[in-house]
C-alpha cells in the first residue's frame, strides 16, 4: 500500500519534473528562436543569464515590456561567445548595430548631418533604447519637438503658427522632422549659406508637400491653391525651371522657424515688415514696391479685380484675334487650293498683259535696309520665344532642355534681355522712319494726311475694310479677288501688331526688367499685371507669327513653302501685277516703275534666303508644337 | 551650362593670377585625394599614412581606421611620430570641408621633407558621406547639450548672467578676434587644461563654425561641467554682428 502510495508519489514527481524540463526546453527553444530571428549566426547566452549580473530594473523588467522585449540581449549586443571570458572582462560586445534590422532607416541615416558631422549613433538620440515603447502616433509630432529641442532650443519655432497648431493638438502642424527630415536630416549650411540653391529647393519642396495637399489644407481652413498661385508668378516659375539660387522660395519671405500669419505684427509678412522682408533680396525700391502680390489669384474678381480684368481682356484679345485670323486663313487656303486645282485641271494660265521679257524683269519691293531689319527681327523674335517660353511653361517636358541649350536660366535671361534690346531698337527705328515718311524733309507737315491715308501708308483705311469684305466674298465664290495696292490689309495688321505687341510686351518687359526702379513709376501690383500682360501677349505674338503670318505669307498654296521676297527684296513684274495690280498701275502711271527695276537675285542670295527662311519656318512650327504640347498637358 | 562653367573657370583663373601672383609659379605642393581613392588604396594594402589633424579628444572619439592622431597645432613637436621614409604617402584630414587645419599640417609636413602629401577631400565628413566606416578608441557619450544662438548669447551678456565663454579655437584665431570676455583653451589642449575651468559656472563653448563645440561640450559634460554651446560658432556670431545688432567683439 505504502509502496503503491510511494510509487504514485514518484509518478507525480516524475511527471512534474518532465513537465518542468519540457517547459524549460520549450522556453529555451523559444528564446533561441527569437534571437535566431535576428542573429542567426549566434547562439549561446540566454537572456536570463545576462540578467543574473545585469540585474537592473531597466534590464529585468522594463526591457521585456519594451518594443524589443521579444528579443534576447545578444540580438543587439553581439560578439560574446564565452560567458566566462566576458565575466572576466576579456570579451566585450561590439557596438550595437541597429541597422541590421532597421535597414531602411540606417541607409537614410547614413546621410544624416548628425552622423556625418558629429557621429551620432542610434542610441545617442534613442538613449532610452532598453525601455523604448512603440511609437505613440497621437503624440508623435510633439515627441519629436521634445527630442530636437533638447539640443536645439528654438524660441522662434515655439512661437510660430506651426507649433501653436501642433501644441493645441492639431497633428497637421509641421514639426521639426516635417521640414528637416527625421532620419535623413540634411543641413545645407544655411547658417553661412554655402548651398543657397540646394537649400531653397529642398525646403520649398517641403513646404509644398503639405501646403499643396488639398485635403490637409481644407481641413485646416487654408487654401491649397496658394502654392499654385505662387508657381504662376515669376518667383515660382523661375524656381521651377531649376534656377533656384536667385529667386525667392517660400522661406525667403515667410522665414524659416517663426512663420506666423500676416495679421501678427511679428510676422515677416505683416504689412509693417514687408519693406524689410522684400529688402532682404531687393534693394533700391520705392516703398510701394511691396504692393506686389506674391501669390495672387487672377480668377478672383473680388480680391484681385485688376488682375482679373487684365486676364479677361487679354484672353478676349487672344480669342478674338485667333478666331478671326484662323478662320480667315482657313477660308483663304481653301479657296486658293480649289482655284489652283481648277486652273490646273482646265489648263488655264493666269492672264497677264506683259511681254515675256517684262514678265521676268525683277522689281524691288523691300529695300536692303528693310530686309536687314526683318532678319534682325526674326533672330531677336526667336531668341525671345525660346528663352521666354521655358519660363512661361516651366513644367513642360521640353522647358528644361531648352533652357539648358542657352547655358542655364541665367544665360537665357541675358539672351532674352539682349534680344529685347535689339527688338526695341528696331521698333524705335521704324518709328523714326514712319515719322520721316509722314513729314519728309523739305515738305514739313504739308500734305501729311494724304500720305497717312495714301497707298504707301501702313495705316488701315476704308479701302482695307472693303478689301476684307471682298476677300470673304471671294472665299465663298461670290466675287473676284479684290485688287490690292502696295500693302494688303493683313500685311498692315502684321506690321501694326508688332507695334501693339511692343507696347504691351516691351512696356511690361521694361517694367519687369528692373522691378525695383519700376516701383518709382508704378506701385507693386502693377508688376503683377505687367507679368500677366507680358506672358499672355507673348503667347499671342508667338502663335500669331507661327500660325497666321507663316500661313498667310509663306504656306499659302500659291507661295508654298515660302515667299523669299523679304530676304531677296525683289519679285518679278508678273508677280507684282498679279499680287498688287493697283500698285503696278500706279507705278506705271507715275512713271516710277523704271527706277524700281533690279537685277535677278543671284544664286548665293537665293540659297541663303531659302536656308534662313525655311529653317525659321520649321523652327516656328516646332515651337508651335511645343507650345500646344505645354498648353494641352 | 558649359559656357557658364567655362566663364567661371576663366574668372577663377584670372582671380587666382591676380590675387596670388607671387605664388602662382609654384603649384600647391599637396594634392587632393578623393575618399574613394583612399579607400581603394587601403583595400589594396598600399602603404599610406593617414593623419587626423584634429584634437586627440576628437581623434580618439572616432576616426578613420589606421589614422595617427596628430593635432595640427602640435604636429611639428611630434614630427617624429610620422614615418621616417620621406617618400611615403601622407594623407591629412580634419573635421569639415571648410577647416584649414589639414592644409596647414600638409605644409608643415612639406617643410620637413615629405614629398607625397595629400589632403582628403571634404575631410572626415566626406569619408563618411561615401559610406565608409570609422573606429572609436574612447567614444564620448553624446548627450543632449543645449545650444544657444548668437542673439541669445548677446542678451545673456547684456543681462550680465553668470557664465564663462570658452573659446576652443587656436590661439592665433583667438588673438585675431574673440567674443569679449572669452577665455581660450584650444581644443587640442582641452584634455590637459580643462581643470582650469571652474565647476560652479555655466560654460558656453565657442568654436569656428559650430562643428567641434558639441564634442568639446560633451567632453566637459562628462567631466562634470555645466555646458552649453554657441550655435554656428564664431562665424555665426560675426555674421549676426555684421547683420544688425552690434555684438561686442574684441580685436
Amino acid at each position: 500500500m505504502g509502496r503503491t502510495h510511494g510509487s504514485a508519489y514518484h509518478m507525480k514527481r516524475m511527471a512534474l519534473m518532465i513537465l518542468i524540463v519540457l517547459l524549460h526546453v520549450i522556453g529555451t527553444a523559444l528564446t533561441l528562436c527569437a534571437s535566431a530571428a535576428v542573429g542567426a549566426e549566434q547562439a549561446g547566452v540566454a537572456v536570463n543569464r545576462c540578467q543574473t549580473c545585469h540585474d537592473e530594473y531597466k534590464f529585468r523588467v522594463q526591457f521585456s515590456r519594451s518594443i524589443h522585449g521579444n528579443l534576447g540581449c545578444i540580438s543587439c549586443h553581439k560578439g560574446i561567445l564565452n560567458l566566462g571570458r566576458h565575466m572576466k572582462g576579456e570579451e566585450k560586445p561590439v557596438l550595437a548595430l541597429c541597422g541590421s534590422c532597421h535597414q531602411e532607416i540606417a541607409s537614410q541615416y547614413r546621410r544624416n548631418f548628425h552622423y556625418i558631422q558629429e557621429d551620432f549613433r542610434c542610441y545617442d538620440c534613442h538613449h532610452d533604447i532598453h525601455t523604448i515603447k512603440p511609437v505613440d502616433r497621437t503624440h508623435f509630432k510633439r515627441s519629436i519637438i521634445e527630442k530636437c529641442t533638447a539640443c536645439h532650443s528654438n524660441e522662434e519655432y515655439v512661437a510660430s503658427g506651426h507649433s501653436e497648431a501642433l501644441l493645441k493638438g492639431n497633428e497637421d502642424g509641421a514639426t521639426c522632422s516635417d521640414c528637416h527630415g527625421l532620419h535623413d536630416t540634411q543641413v545645407y549650411h544655411t547658417t553661412y549659406e554655402k548651398y543657397p540653391s540646394e537649400a531653397r529647393e529642398f525646403y520649398t519642396d517641403k513646404c509644398k508637400r503639405c501646403h499643396a495637399d488639398e485635403a490637409m489644407m481644407k481641413r485646416n481652413n487654408r487654401s491649397a491653391d496658394m502654392v499654385r498661385y505662387y508657381e504662376e508668378t515669376y518667383h515660382g516659375k523661375v524656381q521651377n525651371i531649376g534656377y533656384t539660387s536667385r529667386v525667392a522660395g517660400c522661406a525667403d519671405c515667410h522665414t524659416t522657424h517663426n512663420i506666423l500669419p500676416k495679421s501678427d505684427p511679428r510676422s515677416s509678412i505683416h504689412p509693417q515688415n514687408l519693406i524689410e522682408n522684400c529688402g532682404r533680396c531687393h534693394s533700391g525700391f520705392h516703398p510701394r514696391f511691396v504692393d506686389y502680390k506674391a501669390h495672387p489669384n487672377y480668377r478672383d474678381r473680388k480680391n484681385y479685380p485688376s488682375l482679373f480684368w487684365t486676364f479677361v481682356l487679354m484672353s478676349g484679345l487672344l480669342v478674338v484675334t485667333f478666331l478671326f485670323f484662323w478662320i480667315h486663313t482657313f477660308l483663304w487656303w481653301r479657296k486658293t487650293y480649289w482655284e489652283a486645282h481648277r486652273m490646273e485641271k482646265l489648263g488655264i494660265r493666269p492672264e497677264c498683259a506683259l511681254t515675256s521679257e517684262e514678265r521676268i524683269q525683277h522689281v524691288q519691293r523691300f529695300s536692303p535696309k528693310e530686309r536687314i531689319m526683318h532678319v534682325l527681327l526674326v533672330l531677336s523674335f526667336f531668341t525671345l520665344v525660346m528663352t521666354g517660353f521655358p519660363v512661361k511653361y516651366p513644367g513642360a517636358a521640353w522647358s528644361k532642355v531648352l533652357i539648358d541649350l542657352w547655358g542655364g536660366a541665367y544665360m537665357a535671361g541675358l539672351f532674352h534681355r539682349t534680344a529685347a534690346a535689339v527688338l526695341i531698337a528696331i521698333v524705335t527705328y521704324v518709328g523714326w522712319l514712319s515719322f520721316w515718311f509722314l513729314f519728309p524733309r523739305g515738305q514739313g507737315t504739308k500734305g501729311w494726311t494724304s500720305r497717312l491715308l495714301g497707298p504707301n501708308s501702313l495705316l488701315p483705311n476704308l479701302k482695307d475694310w472693303e478689301d476684307m469684305k471682298g476677300m470673304f466674298r471671294w472665299f465663298f465664290n461670290r466675287g473676284d479677288m479684290p485688287k490690292f495696292d502696295r500693302w494688303t490689309y493683313w500685311e498692315k495688321f502684321d506690321f501694326l501688331a508688332v507695334f501693339w505687341g511692343m507696347f504691351a510686351i516691351g512696356g511690361s518687359g521694361l517694367l519687369l526688367w528692373k522691378p525695383e526702379w519700376s516701383s518709382y513709376i508704378v506701385p507693386g501690383w502693377v508688376l503683377n499685371i505687367a507679368a500677366m500682360v507680358h506672358s499672355e501677349e507673348a503667347l499671342l505674338a508667338a502663335l500669331f507669327i507661327f500660325t497666321v503670318h507663316f500661313f498667310n505669307t509663306h504656306f499659302i498654296p500659291t507661295k508654298f513653302p515660302m515667299d523669299r521676297i523679304i530676304f531677296t527684296g525683289t519679285y518679278n513684274m508678273e508677280d507684282l501685277q498679279i499680287q498688287k495690280p493697283l500698285e503696278y498701275a500706279r507705278l506705271v502711271a507715275e512713271g516710277r516703275l523704271e527706277s524700281l527695276k533690279r537685277e535677278h537675285p543671284s544664286i548665293p542670295l537665293k540659297l541663303i534666303a531659302a536656308i534662313f527662311g525655311l529653317s525659321s519656318l520649321l523652327l516656328g512650327l516646332l515651337l508651335t508644337f511645343l507650345i500646344y504640347w505645354a498648353i494641352l498637358s | 551650362m558649359r559656357t557658364m562653367h567655362k566663364r567661371h573657370a576663366l574668372l577663377a583663373v584670372l582671380a587666382t593670377l591676380f590675387l596670388y601672383s607671387p605664388a602662382w609659379a609654384q603649384k600647391p605642393a599637396w594634392k587632393y585625394i578623393q575618399p574613394e581613392a583612399l579607400h581603394q588604396m587601403m583595400e589594396q594594402k598600399i602603404d599610406v599614412t593617414l593623419v587626423n589633424t584634429m584634437s586627440v579628444i576628437e581623434c580618439r572619439d572616432h576616426t578613420i581606421p589606421t589614422s595617427l592622431c596628430l593635432p595640427c597645432e602640435t604636429l611639428e613637436m611630434q614630427i617624429g611620430k610620422l614615418p621616417t621614409d620621406k617618400q611615403r604617402k601622407l594623407v591629412f584630414y580634419c573635421e569639415s570641408e571648410l577647416c584649414r587645419r589639414s592644409y596647414r599640417a600638409a605644409e608643415k609636413a612639406f617643410k620637413h621633407g615629405y614629398t607625397d602629401v595629400s589632403i582628403l577631400k571634404d575631410g572626415l565628413p566626406g569619408w563618411k558621406k561615401v559610406g565608409y566606416g570609422v573606429v572609436s578608441q574612447e567614444r564620448i557619450p553624446r548627450r543632449a547639450i543645449p545650444s544657444i544662438k548668437a542673439p541669445v548669447l548677446k542678451t545673456w551678456m547684456e543681462e550680465k548672467k553668470s557664465f564663462i565663454i570658452l573659446d576652443i579655437r587656436s590661439d592665433d584665431a583667438f588673438r585675431e578676434n574673440h567674443i569679449e570676455g572669452a577665455i581660450n583653451i584650444p581644443f587640442h589642449l582641452l584634455d590637459v587644461r580643462y581643470d582650469d575651468l571652474p565647476l560652479d559656472s555655466k560654460i558656453v563653448v565657442v568654436d569656428e563654425r559650430g562643428f567641434r563645440s558639441f564634442l568639446a561640450a560633451s567632453y566637459l559634460l562628462r567631466k562634470g561641467y555645466d555646458v552649453t554651446r554657441l550655435f554656428g560658432g564664431m562665424e555665426q556670431w560675426q555674421k549676426v554682428r555684421a547683420n544688425a545688432a552690434r555684438l561686442p567683439v574684441k580685436k
